[in-house]
């Protein structure tokens, strides 16, 4: 069994799921940004008595803070027992939830700005990236789009997105992901740097 | 738990990422990786980045600390980790590291006061603490004086800083001199060539008026303050910064105020040993000016040898030994981090608190 965590939104995702992506166990946090506090009791109910042979965490895009928590915690748990982990695209989830074939998939980065991949059969065939939503608006004119595709023609800045990683869909994409990319890397997809200014001098 | 136990705890709460492994209140790995050197360009410690070294650091931290300390997982009794005070997002990578440790291994977690953890690491040298004593925690962040009847049950806040921590104070007088950040060790450095009568700096809240108010609290604004104003005035009049003075004359300021507010906090409750921990205790002018009036004023004088005053995993490991060793429970699976953790909540949750 494979279980799967994604802290890249405001919601933890859990899941067991067989190699196959058929869930045995999907659940979701109820608090936002309560990742720390609730990751825990949501992976011991789903993992008590299951034999867990990998751990997937996605590594993003989303809020830098949640993406630690849970890529923290899947390293751990998986030290602890010994178990190999690696990490997916959390977006691959949001391809799978929306059946996207050919495409790409689009998410609040905030700032005006949005995350963005492209797909071509199933399976992302780029990098993810972030960019300013009239210059993501272009990049996807005439492509099949999942996700945050409202934020691409709002001209609201605070317009927030509202596409999530769903626990059933990150089943499937993680049992994908330990098919095809099972060393995946475990870095977070931050895509930006911190926002720092050096000091004067330097 | 068969024999002495083991406990690993996790310290993330600013820029250090540190693991350490306690077996029976003795000290068997202490590692530690971290970020200063990223902060030290940006002349301050920037949460962003730290949060993003911990994540990278976790990992090969833990397991340097079983290798070093000759245990494997199956070993560990239970796991503690610094649920605050601190960064919020350099705490959480800590907490979530913790967590899905102890569920994998299935074995308590303890999320333990930094400060109080501060204290507690002395119990690794020096032994159990007298019932009665009070802690000087100076540090980059912190300034706190505490009076710590039992530390994994009762300590309660004296006083602390209402600006700057006494370390801030360092970084900035550094920067003001030309000297590298952390300011502690550069400045200390310069002083000692120094005469620390040669310039008089101002010892805040020491006036009879700050007495009722803000006894045992401290200020370093106003040093700070004054310290640029006297360089500014030298600089203005084309004068040469005299360095070594002015890191001497600013450190005795500091030291004095830490020292005379810290022994009269032990008169106060009757306290017979003052401990001193945090970043600023590997200061050599307050170690001596402390070990000086200490022993004029007959109290036992406790400091950690520097590589412990500094954050580290093993205070946070001796915390959760010495609570694991008086049986107290666990913290609950749904704790999280807590920036603002008050120095009474000396495990989380802490009194008052709903557990589960």
């Amino acid at each position: 069994m494979i279980l799967a965590v994604d802290t890249s939104g405001p919601l933890v995702a859990v899941t067991v799921t067989d190699p196959d992506g058929v869930p045995r166990y999907a659940a979701r946090g109820t608090r936002p940004r309560a990742h720390a506090e609730e990751i825990g009791p949501l992976v011991a109910a789903g993992t008590a008595g299951a034999d867990i042979s990998h751990v997937v965490a996605g590594r993003g895009p989303g809020s830098f803070t949640g993406l630690r928590v849970g890529l923290a915690f899947a390293q751990a748990w998986a030290w602890g027992r010994d178990t190999p982990v690696s990490g997916m695209c959390s977006l691959d989830a949001i391809a799978v939830a929306a059946g996207l074939a050919t495409g790409w998939v689009v998410t609040d980065a905030r700032r005006g700005e949005l995350f963005a991949a492209p797909y071509r059969d199933g399976v992302r065939s780029g990098d993810t990236r972030v960019l300013p939503r009239a210059a993501a608006a272009e990049l996807v004119a005439g492509s099949d789009v999942a996700g945050d595709v409202a934020l691409l023609t709002d001209d609201d800045r605070r317009a927030a997105g509202t596409t999530a990683v769903v626990p059933e869909a990150l089943a499937r994409a993680a049992a994908l992901s330990v098919r095809d990319d099972p060393g995946g890397s475990l870095q977070p997809d931050y895509l930006r740097r911190p926002d720092v200014t050096l000091r004067a001098g330097s | 738990m068969a024999g002495e136990p083991v406990v690993l705890g996790i310290e993330t709460s600013c820029d250090e990422t540190g693991v350490g492994l306690v077996v029976g209140g003795e000290l068997r790995a202490n590692v530690l990786a971290s970020s200063a050197a990223e902060h030290a360009r940006f002349g301050g410690i920037v949460p962003e980045v730290a949060s993003r070294a911990h994540l990278a650091e976790m990992l090969p931290t833990l397991s340097a600390a079983c290798r070093t300390a000759g245990l494997g997982l199956g070993d560990i009794d239970a796991v503690a980790v610094t649920s605050g005070p601190g960064l919020a997002g350099a705490l959480l990578v800590g907490v979530a590291a913790a967590k899905g440790l102890a569920l994998a291994l299935d074995r308590p977690l303890y999320g333990v006061n930094h400060l109080c953890a501060h204290v507690a690491v002395d119990t690794l040298v020096a032994g159990p603490l007298p019932a009665n004593s009070v802690a000087l925690l100076v540090s980059g962040g912190h300034s706190s004086l505490l009076h710590v009847s039992d530390i994994v049950t009762d300590v309660r806040p004296l006083g602390a800083t209402i600006d700057d921590a006494a370390g801030e104070a360092y970084d900035k007088v550094a920067r003001l001199l030309g000297l590298p950040f952390p300011g502690g060790p550069p400045v200390d450095e310069a002083a000692a060539a120094g005469d620390p009568g040669a310039i008089v700096f101002p010892r805040g809240l020491t006036a009879p008026k700050d007495q009722e108010q803000h006894r045992f609290d401290f200020s370093f604004s106003g040093l700070k303050t004054a310290v640029a104003r006297w360089v500014e005035q030298q600089r203005a009049d084309g004068t040469a910064i005299p360095v070594a003075d002015v890191a001497a004359s600013f450190q005795e300021a500091v030291a004095d105020v830490l020292v005379a507010k810290a022994v009269a906090a032990c008169r106060d409750v009757s306290a017979d040993t003052l401990v001193i921990g945090g970043g600023v205790a590997a200061n050599s002018r307050l170690r001596a000016l402390a070990a000086e009036r200490c022993r004029a004023a007959g109290i036992r004088l406790r400091v950690p040898p520097p590589g412990l005053c500094t954050d580290n995993g093993a205070m946070v490991a001796a915390l959760g030994a010495l609570a694991v060793e008086r049986g107290l429970p666990p913290s609950a699976g749904d704790f999280g981090a807590d920036p603002g953790m008050a120095v009474t909540e000396i495990l989380n949750p802490g009194p008052g608190r709903s557990v589960g």
